[in-house]
């Protein structure tokens, strides 16, 4: 019952709409539709168009032109394609690919071309950003050197990852390379960072799955969603990864931080083939397209660290591969792996025989490496990591009961109880001064005398105990960002009597 | 295939639509401009098509000009949507 409103006021508002109408004259060139297959549609006409510019069908559905022949132009159509005919007219919006991009897009679901999907009315949008665009040149970077805290204890201590850097997440499908990326998206809560969740040919339903998550544990404050499913055409799930870089564009140009996971880039590449193959382009390994490595390399190019100069903004991306059988040498996969910053490896047999996450360590690299931590979690890390690796030559013998010196029993011993202590439950991200002092108990020997089946309840025990009285401790090593003498000293004053209570 | 060909070629007739018949005037007037734009001779063949409800339209092959009513309505109709 809006009283409020009063017909004058109705009047206004219209009168203040037609004011914005002048009437023009539209002139141009338009094309005739020859043939329409799945998603891509022959035009003939059109002599003006250019590339990657936006197309109009007659009912207004949108298409995008990537095929510029003699005689006829190669559309792909942006929408359900059943509707159009042979012969309907095409006409060119005169405006390339682009998504409309704003503060507003934050805690919202939507699909390629900027459309909302989760019901909530239309998006503001604050400006067009270019689905297509140049990577930033070389003079516009400056290195890597800020971390992004995952939470993960594997990640974090072993393979970091710095804002700005590509790091991939490759590994069989059910391995938790999805689980990774979300504890990674709410891990980033009141960091500063936006978030931008890319679902690429995924099932609804696991999508609905991921936003139910992400509201329940705080996440949709700070994430954006960009869903093209399994059901949408393939020029949807074509555009879906440039649709969230743009996003990401947006947010770094205003000096922001932020990040972006395509889950998954193997389901990109089908979708791409399809429409290749389909616009009879010659295709190569695989039935892949000839240019399929730079589909990849233009699209995770974009992601970078700008130079105090632009703003300081930076734009992390997660691209997801999912591998066949382990297979790490595929013809995608190489191609990704050679593109990225480092690649995170999961494994089937390390995720079935209970350790999650199912993270190789050995075979995971990241190249930023130590650029990206603070110096509290490099203090123990570098151990850590010679633990494990010593721990991995040795671990063959483990399986038999051999006879074994003192030496190598120790170190069995020592790397059994620090892959313990890097498993890691769903959803339960771990701040980094939490992970350092955790660290600092297991690569000092703290660990060494308790059973390995009790480890898990060690740290939750322990972590409690540092939470409940010796709070300081964990401030002073976030402030100070390093590990003091004076704070290591309390960290064995305090292991000490920890463990007391623990064993007794 | 014939079809795809003169599609694609611009057509030296231009079809003007408007909703009432073009006076003698009018058309020597389109003709010239025509002509004008694109540097060749054109035939100019007038039809009746009353949804454009004033002004007129051009379709010369590929290459098409909408000076209608109708077109200002829909614009209207959009803006106020």
């Amino acid at each position: 019952m809006p009283n409020k409103i009063t017909t004058g006021a109705i009047i206004g508002d219209l009168l203040k709409k037609l004011d914005k109408v002048r009437p023009e004259i539209e002139a141009g060139f338009i094309g005739k539709v020859m043939e329409v297959t799945d998603g891509v549609a022959k035009v003939s006409g059109l002599n003006d168009l250019s590339y990657s510019e936006m197309v109009e069908f007659a009912n207004g559905v949108l298409g995008v032109a990537i095929n510029l022949e003699e005689k006829q132009v190669g559309v792909v159509i942006l929408g359900d394609y059943l509707d159009i005919k042979e012969g309907d007219i095409v006409r060119g919006i005169d405006r390339l690919l682009s998504i409309g991009a704003g503060e507003d897009l934050i805690g919202r679901v939507i699909d390629p071309l900027g459309n909302s999907l989760d019901g909530k009315g239309p998006v503001k949008i604050d400006k067009y950003y270019p689905i297509e665009k140049m990577a930033p040149g070389v003079v516009k970077r400056q290195p890597v050197s800020t971390p992004l805290q995952t939470g993960i204890k594997a990640i974090d201590s072993m393979i970091p990852i710095g804002r700005g850097q590509r790091e991939l997440i490759i590994g069989d499908r059910g391995t938790g390379k999805t689980a990774v990326t979300l504890d990674t998206i709410i891990n980033q809560k009141g960091k500063n960072v936006v978030c931008i969740y890319v679902a690429i040919g995924q099932k609804a339903s696991r999508i609905a799955q991921i936003i139910d998550l992400f509201s329940r544990n705080g996440a949709l404050e700070h994430t954006i969603i960009v869903a093209a499913n399994a059901s949408d055409p393939a020029s949807m799930q074509y555009i879906a990864p440039y649709t969230g870089t743009a996003i990401g564009e947006y947010f770094m140009d205003k000096g922001k931080d932020a990040l972006v996971v395509y889950d998954d880039l193997t389901k990109h590449a089908w979708a791409y083939r399809q429409i290749s193959l389909i616009l009879r382009r010659p295709s190569g390994r695989e039935a892949y397209p000839g240019d399929i490595f730079y589909l990849h390399s233009r699209l995770l190019e974009r992601s970078a660290r700008l130079s105090e100069k632009y703003g300081g903004g930076s734009l992390t991306a997660l691209p997801i591969i999912e591998t066949q059988a382990g297979d790490m040498s595929a013809y995608i996969p190489t191609n990704v792996i050679s593109i990225t910053d480092g690649q995170i490896y999961f494994e089937s047999d390390l995720f079935y025989a209970g350790i999650r996450p199912a993270i190789n360590v050995g075979l995971s690299v990241s190249r930023v490496g130590a650029a990206a931590q603070i110096k509290a979690i490099k203090q123990v890390a570098g151990r850590l990591r010679l633990d494990l690796a010593q721990y991995r030559d040795m671990a063959a013998f483990a399986q038999f009961a051999t006879d074994l010196d003192e030496k190598t029993k120790k170190q069995i011993e020592r790397g059994a109880r620090m892959i313990e202590l890097l498993k890691q439950g769903q959803f339960k991200p771990m701040s980094v001064e939490e992970q350092v002092v955790l660290f600092y108990a297991g690569t000092n020997g703290y660990l060494d005398d308790i059973e390995t089946v009790k480890i898990a309840d060690f740290e939750l025990a322990y972590l409690d105990y540092i939470n409940g009285q010796h709070k300081d401790i964990l401030k002073k090593i976030r402030t100070e960002e390093k590990i003091s003498d004076e704070t290591a000293g309390k960290l064995n004053k305090l292991l000490d009597s920890f463990k007391k209570i623990f064993n007794g | 295939m014939k079809n795809k060909e003169s599609n694609t070629e611009r057509a030296k007739t231009a079809t003007v639509k408007s909703s009432v018949f073009l006076t003698d005037k009018q058309r020597e007037e389109i003709k010239a401009r025509l002509e004008k734009i694109f540097g060749e001779k054109i035939a100019v063949v007038n039809e009746i098509e009353k949804k454009l409800l004033g002004g007129f339209t051009v379709q010369l092959g590929d290459w098409y000009l909408d000076a209608s009513l109708s077109l200002d309505l829909h614009k209207i109709k959009e803006a106020l949507s």
